[in-house]
């Protein structure tokens, strides 16, 4: 395993804790206070590592693996900045990332 | 009736304009292949267009343009059309699509690289706005110059066949801002609260 693709990878899951901790909150109102700050922590998280396997990936033109990456963490960027847009904040913000993944997801599966 | 939303606050027109800018590149570098230039002969093309256009706007509408790169809206937009083109590149790419739109032509296309130019240009005009600098401020300003270094180095490779350690820098400054922003700064403060709290 390269390092880029361990990156990719460990992004990858990072988002998708954040997106399944988005999920309960939108189950479990209740929960959103606390679950919420995790969900986004854990987007920052994968953005991160995503950026970094990016950097790590060598020239472009990029493998499609890479290129999947690049989408990944260009989805990523754009939920972290819904996040901070006042009227997207709460419930609008956790569907933003919960479809990041799935497009996200998706693309990877039909890559495979 | 409500007034209608600021253009630097209207999503879909935005989007809108985004795919004009776009369309008017790709006819631009449809016709520039058509005239026989080489790829290095359209890029120097180009970056003179980007600099004429660039000039013009800046002349023509400072204000609106300022409000515009600066808009957290904007940058959502920007993110989800770069999502969209570079999903229909994977997308043609995975169903044997027209060449045209295949991903590999796609990231290496002068419409692409306009929409990226944007990006950095917004990017560099935030950090202008975020003015006086300090060092609880170095996280976001190495965020968003890097996007423009590691373009400037991808589009200084293409020419000259150079410029991959101009897209490392700007590598590692997106990873270490994003760091600083992320996990080093909130500590930091939150220290700095609790000393102010405390008292001398």
């Amino acid at each position: 395993m390269t390092l880029w693709s361990a990156l990719q990878a460990a992004g990858f899951a990072s988002v998708t804790v954040a997106s399944a901790l988005g999920a309960a909150t939108l189950a479990r109102r209740s929960l959103a206070g606390r679950l919420e700050p995790w969900a986004l922590h854990w987007t920052r998280a994968g953005f991160l590592l995503l950026g970094g396997a990016l950097a790590a990936g060598g020239r472009w033109p990029l493998l499609p693996l890479q290129q999947w990456g690049l989408l990944s963490w260009l989805i990523f960027f754009a939920v972290l900045h819904v996040h901070r847009v006042p009227a997207f904040k709460g419930r609008t913000a956790v569907v933003a990332g919960l479809a990041g993944w799935a497009l996200s997801a998706g693309a990877w599966l039909g890559l495979r | 009736m409500a007034a209608p939303a600021p253009f630097h606050e209207h999503m879909p027109r935005q989007a809108l304009a985004l795919a004009g800018w776009a369309a008017s590149w790709a006819v631009l570098e449809a016709c520039l292949r058509a005239g026989g230039l080489d790829d290095r002969r359209q890029l120097l093309a180009f970056l003179a267009g980007l600099a004429l256009a660039g000039a013009a706007a800046v002349l023509a509408a400072r204000r609106p343009l300022f409000l515009l790169f600066t808009s957290v809206r904007f940058a959502v937009t920007q993110g989800a059309f770069l999502i969209a083109a570079v999903a229909l590149g994977l997308a043609a790419t995975r169903l044997g699509g027209p060449a045209a739109l295949r991903s590999d032509a796609v990231l290496r296309s002068l419409w692409f690289c306009a929409l990226l130019a944007v990006l950095a240009a917004s990017m560099l005009t935030v950090t202008w706005k975020r003015r006086p600098y300090d060092l609880a401020r170095a996280g976001f300003l190495l965020v968003h110059t890097a996007p423009s270094m590691i373009l400037l180095g991808a589009l200084w490779g293409r020419l000259q066949g150079q410029g991959s350690w101009l897209v490392r820098i700007g590598c590692a400054s997106l990873l270490l801002g994003s760091a600083w922003m992320f996990y080093l700064k909130p500590p930091l403060k939150r220290r700095q609260a609790a000393r102010k709290e405390a008292g001398p």
